[in-house]
């Protein structure tokens, strides 16, 4: 990203976060719309996951020039989100749901903010995913170790 | 023809039958034994710690016995003399935490509980985390993660405080506090324990 980019986005974040609680619950209005099934992987309450999920877009926010600093808590984040049960394809379907939030509360929303956004989540949810996929990977080494058969370990 | 039962001596007439009345009835005590203490483990549990507190009610180092903890009773806990340095910043310092007290108390012959009552102060525009995943124990270089959990949220232009429990051998006297931010950020304390 740019730093003309960057700055947009961080302008438009002061915007939409402003208000505490309110891009998050409007998250995860949007996220519950469009994927039902996902209701059941969440708190009832979802007061405190709000402020945890506003706390963690401000740190991505305050480091987006430079993402790398975040790379390994973000993988970490990505690899508990395993056992939380998200799939592979819950992290479009998330992208979408905050890029519409943020859109709903953005009174000056343009395409070029719109690619912003998802461009900025995009570098979010990439290394979440690669976490994903080590975490997995090394889940099914050890399985391979355990195993019995040869042709597994 | 089966026999008539009543013209055989009874099986606890027999030397082996009463031999093995005797196991059983001894067998049956203890279990019975078994099933009491069982039933009873929180008091068992607080009268050990109570002995336990006793002996570890005399002063070592820099330690003081702290105040009771409940109704009044000795709990056993020691409060540790905290280092010069006891607040970290993050966040370019919009981030504040500060250990307000730390706290030692035996858990058994092996164990003690180490007890931190922090406090993060938050003077940025966003919430921050407040949570276990940011502090760890660093005992004789293996780090440790809190046995209790704390999962709260600074809002913005606020603090609060709360606890991070560990638990360390008796044996370690040298710990490092680790506390770290999401961008790895590390920030270490050292601590001496009585």
């Amino acid at each position: 990203m740019t730093p003309e980019t960057i700055a947009q986005i961080k302008r438009s974040h002061a915007a939409v976060a402003a208000t505490p609680r309110q891009l998050s619950a409007r998250f995860y209005k949007e996220l519950f719309e469009r994927a039902p099934d996902l209701r059941r992987l969440f708190p009832t309450d979802l007061t405190l996951l709000q402020g945890h999920f506003e706390a963690a877009l401000a740190i991505v926010i305050r480091n987006l020039d430079d993402m790398q600093t975040l790379g390994e808590s973000l993988r970490d984040l990505g690899a508990q989100h395993v056992h939380w049960g998200a799939r592979p394809e819950d992290y479009t379907t998330a992208r979408d749901a905050l890029v519409a939030a943020i859109r709903v509360l953005s009174p000056d929303w343009t395409p070029a903010l719109d690619a912003a956004w998802r461009a900025a989540i995009t570098s979010i949810i990439v290394p979440m995913l690669q976490g994903a996929a080590v975490h997995t990977a090394v889940v099914a080494e050890q399985i391979a170790l355990d195993s019995p058969d040869p042709d597994y370990s | 023809m089966a026999e008539n039962p009543s013209s055989r001596p009874s099986w606890w007439q027999t030397v082996p039958g009463i031999l093995t009345g005797i196991a059983a009835i001894i067998t049956a005590a203890t279990g019975l034994l078994v099933v009491l203490n069982r039933s009873t483990p929180a008091r068992l549990e607080d009268s050990t710690r109570s002995s336990q507190s006793a002996s570890a009610a005399t002063p070592a180092g820099s330690a003081v016995q702290s105040g009771s903890q409940s109704g009044g009773a000795a709990t056993g806990a020691q409060s540790i003399a905290l280092p010069t340095l006891n607040q970290v910043r993050f966040a370019d310092g919009e981030a504040v935490i500060k250990i307000l007290s730390a706290e030692i108390e035996p858990i058994d012959s092996e164990r003690r509980s180490l007890k931190f009552v922090v406090r993060h102060t938050n003077t940025s525009r966003y919430p921050e985390n407040f949570w276990s995943a940011s502090y760890r124990l660093i005992v004789e270089d293996v780090p440790r993660a809190p046995t209790n959990l704390l999962d709260e949220v600074v809002d913005g232009n606020s603090a609060k405080e709360g606890e991070v429990v560990f638990q360390v051998p008796v044996s370690v006297k040298d710990v490092v506090l680790q506390i770290s931010n999401p961008g790895n950020d590390k920030n270490r304390i050292p601590l001496s324990l009585p």
